[in-house]
């Protein structure tokens, strides 16, 4: 690690980084900006906005149910219960009972609720209320080491799906008579996305964590014309909004999330009127 | 014309029934799917034509069986289906080519790392192969109905299957678009080895280019030859009276007629068949709509769009195309050999 951060103070001599927290921070957003960037892809076209907002939401429910079954760690708790969560809104929409839509919203509305029953008992929330805003300054190197073993991990599990999972979004009927296991695709997928965000949410909070998620690759695909652009405009976008937002956030002494989330939505912004202009 | 080029082996449909949610949707189906032979399914919207060609996809359960035989009965191994659904339901917005789309099928490197040069070689010999060459780098939510279909079909035949499945591939195409798209599975029916289920509400279309027709109504109401089924009693009663004779019979009977409704003029083909089609057809309530506004979705809005762009001509340069296919070209030398076909099939 010592040698990471003398390396750091070579390439990036800057006040900004001069403080071993923000090292961290910057390596945190490094690892993790470009991964959501990649996921968000499929989430925007798979029309996912919703159900990856919801599966935030779940964190809470996530820690505040491990709280009661005296897990030791909140991480552990909430990517449990995140996986467990999404995999149930994915069984629940893949028998067609009732619109996508209407069932995540159920979902998020439930878990939230759940997760603020059991967080705000005594009058105890406050203690909590960092997981809605998080904190990325709070980046420890074990969780650096966790990231950079995530983040590959997580890039070759995409790469391998990603085909299956880009046709069964086109068709997935289409998909099944090519030998597609549709439900396992999107299975795996879901997973993906809930470790991504539970990873990351205790940085950038509840309340962000989907943006982050979201908006690049929306803006993304505002620029691109095919799925390789898509992706590759998307992890720009992604790192850009990361750390233009973490360097502001230092200057101004604010939320790092925030304005990590603030940047990419002027990104996308932005992306909007270029379209336009193109057209 | 050769129907039975290659009579070795058929796909078996025995008393195959569906049942959903409680209510009984197809009840003791019964048909054979020739290779070689375009087989039609008929009927009207609902009578369960796309069910039970989820249940020939194994998507569904059903009861029944469904084998894929050789001229003797016995059973063949593996099934290639080739499948075109009867609509698509993605996001038009998606930053996804027609290149993409298909590269996504025909390997397994993720497209978004970039596409190899001999995938993207590949791609463009399949879109050549349906008459979409130009398509490749078109987003295929802007794709009009027409070039949709195309391109499902370029997607169906590889890898080459041993059923070409296409349901309903008319919605949102007009008929000068639709003979287009039946002359390539014509073609296609000649030079390579596949037997083709294919659905339809084109009843004229379905006179002048179906080898079998099937009609569907929960079980097999007629089966048979165009001729026969459509002069059947069960053919009156589910298209009405007097049906029969608004479709007119095969060109070869009656083709100075059929050359001048069939024919539009190379500018605004669309709105000319449209009228031709009117005042042939008194009853408008008996001869079923071509695209049934049901399924629109993303080929539907195109329908205007496809009726402009409609070529008649490129018919012919595309038969032209398929022709000049590395692996029609072995087979369509020694046409007038059949058996030399079959051995250039293999
Ligand atoms: N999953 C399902 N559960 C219950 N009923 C279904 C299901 N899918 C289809 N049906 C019903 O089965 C019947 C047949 O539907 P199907 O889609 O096979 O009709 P179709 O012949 O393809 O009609 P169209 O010409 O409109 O395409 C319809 O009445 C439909 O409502
Ligand atoms: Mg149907």
């Amino acid at each position: 690690m010592e040698n990471l951060y003398a390396l750091m103070d070579t390439l990036l001599p800057f006040e900004v980084f001069r403080f071993s927290f923000m090292k961290n921070a910057f390596l945190a957003v490094l690892l993790l900006t470009p991964l959501l960037g990649l996921l968000g892809t499929m989430a925007v076209n798979h029309q996912m906005a919703f159900f990856s907002d919801a599966l935030g939401h779940s964190a809470i429910t996530g820690i505040g149910l491990g709280i009661l079954l005296g897990l030791r760690s909140d991480l552990m708790a909430m990517l449990i219960f995140g996986v467990v969560w999404a995999v149930l809104i994915c069984l629940i929409k893949q028998s067609g009972s009732a619109s996508t839509d209407t069932i995540i919203s159920v979902f998020s509305s439930t878990s939230i609720a759940a997760g603020l029953l059991i967080l705000a008992r005594g009058g105890k929330f406050a203690r909590y209320s960092s997981l809605l805003i998080g904190d990325i300054l709070a980046v420890t190197p074990e969780d650096l080491l966790s990231l950079a073993i995530a983040l590959p991990l997580g890039v070759i599990l995409w790469a391998a799906m990603y085909n299956q999972l880009l046709l069964t979004s086109v068709s997935p009927s289409l998909a099944r008579s090519r030998g597609i296991h549709t439900r396992l695709v999107e299975g795996a997928f879901v997973v993906l996305v809930a470790v991504a965000v539970m990873l990351a949410i205790r940085w950038v909070g509840v309340l962000l964590i989907n943006a982050l998620l979201i908006l690049p690759a929306a803006a993304g695909r505002n620029l691109a014309r095919n799925s390789r652009q898509h992706a590759v405009f998307s992890v720009l976008i992604a790192l850009f909004s990361g750390i233009l937002g973490l360097i502001l956030a230092y200057h101004q002494d604010t939320s790092a999330g925030a304005s990590i989330v603030l940047v990419a939505a002027a990104c996308y912004a932005l992306s909007l009127l270029l379209r336009r202009w193109r057209k | 014309m050769p129907l039975h080029r290659c009579a070795l082996c058929h796909i078996d449909l025995d008393q195959v029934s569906v049942r959903r949610g409680g209510q009984l949707l197809l009840q003791d189906v019964s048909m054979h799917i020739h290779c070689g032979q375009l087989t039609v399914l008929i009927g009207q919207n609902g009578a369960g034509k796309t069910t039970l060609i989820r249940a020939l996809l194994g998507e569904i359960p059903h009861g029944g069986a469904i084998r894929h035989v050789d001229s003797a009965g016995r059973d063949l191994a593996h099934l290639t289906t080739g499948y075109v659904p009867q609509h698509l339901s993605f996001d038009p917005e998606m930053p996804l080519t027609v290149t993409d789309f298909l590269a996504s099928a025909f390997s397994r490197r993720p497209v978004w790392t970039g596409i190899r040069k001999s995938v993207r070689a590949r791609v463009a010999e399949a879109l050549a192969d349906v008459n979409a060459a130009g398509l490749g780098d078109t987003p295929l939510g802007r794709c009009s109905g027409g070039e949709l279909q195309r391109v499902l079909l370029a997607l169906a035949l590889h890898p080459a299957p041993d059923l070409l499945v296409l349901d309903e591939p008319v919605s949102g195409v007009d008929r000068n678009g639709l003979k287009m798209f039946l002359d390539t599975v014509t073609h296609l029916k000649e030079t390579r080895h596949m037997a083709i289920l294919l659905v339809s509400h084109d009843l004229r279309l379905v006179r002048e280019y179906a080898d079998h027709v099937v009609l569907l109504d929960k079980n097999v109401l007629a089966q048979g030859q165009p001729e026969a089924v459509f002069s059947s009693p069960a053919f009156e009663s589910v298209f009405g009276t007097g049906a029969e004779k608004t479709v007119p019979p095969r060109p070869d009977v009656l083709l100075p007629e059929m050359l001048l409704t069939d024919t539009p003029p190379a500018h605004g083909g669309a709105a000319h068949v449209h009228t031709a089609r009117e005042s042939e057809a008194p009853q408008p309530d008996v001869l079923l709509p071509e695209a049934p506004s049901a399924h629109g979705d993303a080929a539907h809005t195109h329908a205007a769009r496809e009726g402009e762009k409609s070529r008649p001509a490129a018919g012919l340069s595309r038969i032209a195309r398929i022709t000049s296919s590395p692996r029609s070209k072995a087979s369509a030398a020694p046409a007038a050999d059949p058996g030399a076909e079959k051995e250039a099939d293999r």
